[in-house]
């Protein structure tokens, strides 16, 4: 698994699927990254949550992991744990059932779970694990993010057939803001360093991983990119003219399978997972790394 | 309607009339002005089409829809989504083979929105969306019907000056779409 990860690292991808930037594969199968400092966690399906730190990679005793100031924390079933990020000694574990995803700080847990068939975006106070704050929930699932959490703001999108947004949920005050909607492009897994927002917007001729400013102004800059998801006909029938033909991309692009899905955001990099569909519709994830 | 009367007339052109009207009763919505031809290939850019509006924005291309507008992949009529993806009955997306995309945790990848593509043509151009009257022809075997997108509008998507077409009420018709239907014709 360690030479795997050190060769992939070494690997410098600059991929062939018109990636604004170089992208270095960190990983596969990985996804759902989550990054501090220098240090970054992600889930290899159906294996368990890694810690890449000083490039020795270790297998964390637990899935879905994340990382927030000096705090690590992972579940194993329904188990979680808070742990000090630095030794990796648990600080909390408390049983949640249907927990999926987490987030962390020093001052807080946010979790996804799945419960009687909705998914809830929780959250927790360390100091006070007893309390705990819904944040939203949905009847569907998977159109709740995951949640990334970068001090006391909790970023998260909802997305569906009415459209997409990315919102903020500031946990030191209550307060829930819409940073980006929109009913044209899908807007996925958001994270945030500072005053920098990270995120991934599928439109229908391109897919972007964009980093813009978090409250909104400007479009911000496009990371990486790949081919759209879907490719398109003639816009004519074949022996009729193309006069008044519309097509929705120009110039006609090759589609791709691959899915950007989610991310996370150091001072240095910026990481996404790459989705590739396999047998019976499972995605595959794979791990890139971006140079901001 | 002078135009069913002598559609009427001739056995095939009668019969693509009767469908047409049950087509008509099965959707529910506007006036046939039916004069029916045979299908071959046309100066307009696709079967069917007369005259040269243009296609209204549909998310692969050529203008098919499903009986109650929404977009469909022309080449194979399965129903796709605004970002082009073929999608099941719930609007989820789905691979070549119909199977539910899943991320890694089993889960199914968001939907994203399926919109009425002649309802995208107006929030494009910033009108109100009518589907008027539609008229029929046969086209690769099929009885297809061939709708005007319809609003207040001056000019078409192609840019110049809107017609009447099938839009009642002094509407004119913005841009074109079409239902393929499974009656034989």
């Amino acid at each position: 698994m360690l030479t795997r990860a050190v060769a992939a690292l070494a690997l410098a991808l600059a991929l062939t699927a018109g990636g604004a930037r170089a992208a270095t594969r960190v990983a596969s199968p990985a996804g759902d990254p989550s990054a501090e400092g220098t240090d970054l966690v992600w889930q290899e399906p159906g294996v368990g949550g890694f810690l890449l730190r000083n490039g020795q990679q270790t297998q964390l005793p637990g899935n879905d992991p994340a990382l927030g100031e000096t705090r690590i924390a992972w579940h194993a079933g329904d188990v979680v744990t808070v742990a000090d990020s630095t030794t990796l000694q648990p600080v909390l574990q408390e049983a949640i059932p249907g927990v999926q995803k987490l987030a962390v700080s020093d001052e807080w847990l946010v979790y996804r779970v799945a419960v009687s068939g909705k998914e809830e975006l929780r959250a927790q106070s360390l100091a006070d694990p007893t309390s705990t704050t819904t944040l939203t929930h949905l009847r569907a699932p998977g159109r709740l993010g995951r949640p990334s959490l970068s001090g006391d703001l909790v970023l998260y999108h909802m997305a569906g057939p009415g459209g997409s947004a990315l919102f903020s949920y500031d946990l030191s005050t209550g307060k829930r803001r819409e940073l980006r909607s929109s009913k044209v492009a899908q807007l996925l897994n958001p994270a945030r360093l500072g005053g920098k927002l990270l995120y991934v917007r599928i439109a229908r001729c391109s897919q972007q991983l964009r980093l813009g400013p978090l409250d909104g102004h400007g479009v911000g800059r496009v990371l990486y990119k790949l081919l759209p998801l879907a490719g398109q006909d003639a816009g004519h029938e074949p022996g009729h003219t193309h006069q008044g033909e519309h097509l929705p991309c120009t110039p006609p692009p090759k589609p791709t399978s691959r899915m950007l899905w989610t991310t996370a955001l150091s001072g240095t990099e910026a990481y996404v997972t790459v989705l590739r569909p396999g047998s019976g519709g499972h995605m595959t994830p794979s791990l890139l790394a971006i140079t901001r | 309607m002078l135009s069913e009367t002598v559609a009427e007339r001739s056995s095939r052109r009668g019969f693509l009339a009767r469908t047409g009207r049950l087509l008509l009763a099965v959707s529910g919505s506007g006036v046939i002005a039916a004069a029916f031809k045979a299908d071959r290939a046309e100066a307009f850019h696709f079967c069917g089409h007369i005259y040269t509006t243009g296609s209204c924005p549909h998310p692969t291309g050529l203008p098919r829809i499903d009986r109650a507008g929404f977009p469909l992949r022309a080449s194979d009529g399965h129903p796709v989504d605004d970002l082009g993806r073929p999608v099941d009955a719930k609007g989820r997306p789905v691979d070549a083979n119909g199977n539910l995309l899943l991320d890694p945790d089993g889960n199914p990848l968001p939907p994203a929105p399926r919109t009425r593509i002649c309802e995208v043509a107006a929030n494009e151009h910033h009108f109100k969306p009518y589907h008027d009257g539609s008229w029929y022809r046969c086209c690769g075997g099929h009885i297809r019907r061939l709708i005007d997108c319809c609003g207040y509008v001056r000019n078409r998507i192609n840019g110049d000056a809107a017609l009447t077409g099938y839009c009642y009420r002094g509407r004119k018709v913005f841009c074109v779409m079409y239902y393929d239907s499974k009656i034989k014709c």
